[in-house]
């Protein structure tokens, strides 16, 4: 398999702090990687690492092939786009003229993608309004269509649906399929809203800590995240009482609520609840979210 | 090389700081001209063009310093020294570019401030008094050169220290006792009566200080040959080049 980027025992300190701490990850070309992690995980220092922002203080990556080392690494960053934290613009621009910045940045020989790109975020109506005025959502997609500037191979997107309404992530979304998928250029977003990330990501890792806690295909995740059947009942006391004979597993969500990881038949279960003495009232599959997966995965902090 | 360095000029052109550069040197010379015109009414004299030619180099070092933090400080807190890095161009590229960003900054006050006084000293003036066309040019000449020189170091400055917003403090700090070192300087070297009562090697420090440190061109009247003050202002940028390129390829951008 063809990786845009890899990583072997990357380690990032600041003073004593370790932010990465031995990383060993890898971005498969054409994917849409999702990176999953608390606040301080070590998330953003990886793609500031990649980015070339800041230097590992040990470990190595290699980025479309070429290593960190390498003075060639530079020249690759060419064929990559990014949106690091807050999108970087020009406030006392416009929305053209960041864009015509990028490309002289870029070195591009003319503007022509510039008007592509503001009808591609939906910022072509915004004429003389400087940057400055935008809202957070309006600059989170000029700094999407900066990064789009030059035809990148490799996006990276940190908190790519930040500010956004939910017309616009679902637009963002849209547009990061269509660009991997008619484009094949390869993404690496790092979200909080996991479940977005759900929709989209076709590989995912899951930092905690600076350590790569799990890397896995979209496909795999899928097979991980456990059905369950949620049932809602007059007392989960007996509930409890009825699942550990039957040595089942469960969790309590409420008085009335829980979530069974079982295969049961629905009639057997239904007389062991009546012999209890305790009426189902509502039986519904229930599928686990990325967002439980991880919490699963990490030990229940909800800081992600 | 030059694609970020014209991308960087355009950005300095389409900055709103330069616009408020100009309006602010406008503004300052006329109203200058004006408290002098209107003083010398009073008094029943004429001012003379090169009477007010010290005008801009009076707040030429403020306003440098303020400019070049405003867009190089921006630069950092846009996070588009972030996109400079990504888009593939090397560190010394960007340090080198953004220094003669300064320069160019430093070029473009001190042709406004040239322009405005010498349109202010036809519409206002009688003339010129005590400098000959020569001296007035040479004047700015070396006003361009200070300036270009002042823009590069402190553009340099703001690279060094990472555009955290200290940057301002230290940069307009590091103007303010230059200007008030220029005035100890120049007051113990030609003080107003009576010889200069400096020796030795505070003499000597003081002389080179006068010949060669850039900022204290712009108060006084040239009066050493243009070599020195090539020397001066060419080893001001050309240690702020070599700083610039050693910490600015270490620094870590945030």
């Amino acid at each position: 398999m063809e990786y845009v980027f890899k990583c072997e025992n990357l380690s990032k300190k600041y003073g004593n702090f370790t932010a990465l701490d031995k990383l060993n990850l890898s971005i498969p070309k054409g994917s849409i990687y999702g990176f999953v992690g608390k606040n301080g995980a070590g998330k953003t220092t990886l793609i500031r690492l990649l980015c070339g922002l800041q230097t590992p203080t040990s470990g190595s990556f290699e980025l479309m092939g070429i290593k960190n080392d390498d003075k060639k690494i530079t020249e690759s960053r060419k064929r990559l786009g990014a949106v690091v934290e807050a999108p970087a613009i020009y406030k006392d621009m416009t929305a053209r003229d960041n864009l015509i910045q990028q490309c002289l940045l870029l070195g591009l020989p003319d503007f022509d993608m510039v008007d592509e790109l503001l009808d591609l975020v939906g910022l072509a109506g915004t004429g003389k309004k400087k940057a400055g005025k935008f809202s957070l959502g309006m600059r989170q997609r000029l700094g999407i269509a900066i990064a789009l500037c030059g035809n990148p191979d490799f996006i990276v997107l940190d908190e790519p649906t930040n500010g956004l309404d939910p017309y616009g992530i679902i637009e963002i979304r849209e547009l990061i399929l269509k660009l991997n998928r008619e484009l094949g250029i390869t993404f690496l977003i790092s979200s909080h809203i996991l479940d977005e990330l759900g929709r989209i990501a076709t590989h995912y890792g899951f930092i905690d800590k600076g350590h790569l806690v799990r890397e896995m295909s979209g496909e795999e995740l899928k097979k991980e995240c456990r059905k369950s059947v949620r049932m809602t009942v007059d007392d989960t006391k007996i509930l409890s009482k009825v699942m550990e004979e039957k040595d089942y597993e469960y969790k309590i969500i409420d008085d009335k609520t829980a979530d069974v990881y079982a295969e049961f038949i629905f009639s057997d279960l239904a007389k062991d609840f009546e012999k209890a003495g305790c009426r189902i009232i509502t039986m519904e599959e229930h599928d686990e979210s990325l967002e439980a997966f991880y919490l699963s995965l990490l030990g229940g902090e909800t800081n992600v | 090389m030059f694609r970020i360095l014209y991308s960087d000029l355009h950005k300095i052109l389409k900055s709103a700081a330069l616009k408020i550069g100009f309006a602010a040197i406008a503004g300052y010379l006329l109203a200058n001209v004006l408290v002098l015109k209107i003083v010398g009414a009073y008094m029943h004299i004429g001012i003379y063009s090169d009477d007010f030619i010290t005008c801009f180099p009076e707040i030429a070092i403020f306003l440098i310093t303020a400019s070049t933090l405003l867009i190089t400080v921006g630069d950092f807190s846009d996070g588009c020294m972030r996109n400079k890095i990504i888009s593939g161009t090397s560190r010394t590229d960007i340090a080198m570019s953004a220094l003669i960003g300064g320069m160019f900054q430093g070029f473009l006050y001190s042709l406004a401030g040239c322009l405005v006084t010498v349109l202010l000293g036809v519409i206002f003036g009688e003339g010129l008094n005590s400098y000959t066309v020569s001296e007035y040019a040479d004047f700015w000449i070396i006003n361009t050169m200070t300036c270009m020189a002042i823009g590069a170091f402190s553009t340099i400055l703001i690279l060094i220290l990472g555009g955290k917003k200290i940057s301002y403090v230290i940069g307009l700090a590091f103007a303010f006792v230059m200007k008030v070192f220029t005035m100890e300087v120049l007051d113990k070297l030609y003080p107003e009566s009576g010889p200069c009562a400096l020796r030795g090697f505070k003499f000597l420090l003081y002389s080179f200080f006068e010949k060669y440190v850039p900022y204290l061109y712009q108060s006084i009247r040239p009066h050493y040959s243009y070599l020195t003050y090539f020397i001066g202002c060419g080893g001001l940028i050309l240690i702020s080049v070599v700083l610039g390129i050693i910490v600015f390829n270490k620094k870590e951008i945030q």
